[in-house]
């Protein structure tokens, strides 16, 4: 089929070829399944979240307006979807507090120090950022990990734009002071602790 | 931070999302600010660190789970074409339902518009009891006849 833009597969699916929705599954899956991650700190849970977050995306097709944009759609239904999932069955961090998840991440070359330095830092950002009040970790997963702007975050949360980006401040100064202890004298410590540098 | 831009829109330059107003605005802006170039560099750096520390996950059977869940036939049924076809003959069913109102309406009023749509009313009336009193003729002579040939078999 080619390259084909969201939403002339939307249109080709809602005339009738279901099948194509495997090309949306292909392109959203793994954003939507992190996405899930950080919020549900476990794997399990959070590919059944996706599953159910795409399921229930098909079975609304008919309601996603042409004009705007799919991926914005889509994650709103993520969000609320991951943000009902918090509100009725999230577990105690500490119990659902997974590693293997990050034994992937090092795929860049490196010393086996420096490829454990960043497993540690990737396993205590996420747990940090799964820890942070909802309203921030939401904006900081959709701002720094699936990369969407304040305008479409804003779109995404129904929520006024300036708002997005006071939380997106906020919640940047309390992922820094939950991460200094382990940042400390590291790289990162560089990065996210400035003194000052923080509104 | 003693700057009053210092909570404007920095996410969204960093993430180059700004009109071209907007962009030129704060450009110039962070050329004479040092506080907002240092809170910017700061979104910047935090952004390649938590990036670098990204989660990737392998969501081996996700897309085989939702194409198994998923009725792809869905739309099938309720595609553009089939909805047309079924708002048409719900017109059809109101327009017949109108035209109908509007017969029995001007067979109540016959002096409207001087007579003459009661007495097309009247002509439409006929030809579509026509064929009613044809039935309702032939039924009757049917009964007649077998009324007729019963008395006579008793007798």
């Amino acid at each position: 089929m080619g390259i084909c833009k969201d939403n002339e597969l939307i249109r080709s699916i809602l005339n009738g070829n279901g099948e194509l929705y495997d090309d949306i599954v292909e392109r959203y899956q793994t954003g939507l399944y992190r996405t899930a991650f950080y919020y549900t700190q476990n794997v399990e849970d959070a590919r059944d979240i996706t599953q159910e977050i795409l399921i229930k995306a098909y079975n609304n097709l008919a309601g996603f307006k042409q004009g705007s944009a799919f991926s914005t759609w889509l994650y709103r239904i993520a969000v609320n979807h991951c943000l009902d999932w918090c509100r009725k069955k999230k577990p105690i961090l500490e119990t659902s507090k997974e590693s293997t998840c990050f034994d992937n991440l090092c795929d860049e070359e490196g010393s086996p120090e420096d490829l454990f330095l960043q497993h540690e830092i990737a396993s205590e950002v996420h747990t940090a950022v799964g820890s942070l009040p909802t309203i921030y970790s939401t904006v900081l997963i959709l701002y720094y990990f699936e990369d969407f702007s304040p305008q479409q975050i804003a779109d995404i949360t129904d929520t006024p734009k300036r708002t997005v980006e006071t939380r997106l401040f906020r919640g940047r100064k309390l992922l820094k002071d939950r991460l200094h202890p382990l940042l400390s004298g590291g790289e990162c410590h560089d990065m996210l602790s400035k003194p000052g540098q923080l509104a | 931070m003693t700057c009053y831009r210092n909570r404007d829109n920095w996410h969204s330059y960093v993430k180059d999302s700004l009109n071209a107003l907007e962009l030129e605005e704060l450009t110039a802006h962070l050329t004479r600010c040092p506080e907002c170039r240092k809170l910017v560099a700061g979104i910047q750096e935090t952004a390649v660190i938590l990036a670098s520390s990204r989660v990737i996950l392998h969501p081996a059977s996700i897309k085989l789970n939702v194409m198994i869940a998923i009725d792809k036939n869905k739309y099938k049924k309720d595609s553009p074409s089939h909805r047309f076809e079924v708002k048409n003959w719900g017109l059809s069913m109101v327009a017949t339902g109108l035209l109908l109102l509007a017969l029995n309406l001007t067979s109540l009023t016959p002096n409207f518009q001087s007579g003459q749509v009661a007495e097309v009313n009247n002509q439409i009336g006929k030809q579509m009891a026509h064929p009613f009193d044809n039935m309702s003729q032939s039924a009757y002579a049917a009964v007649v006849k077998l009324e007729a040939l019963m008395t006579s078999h008793q007798k």
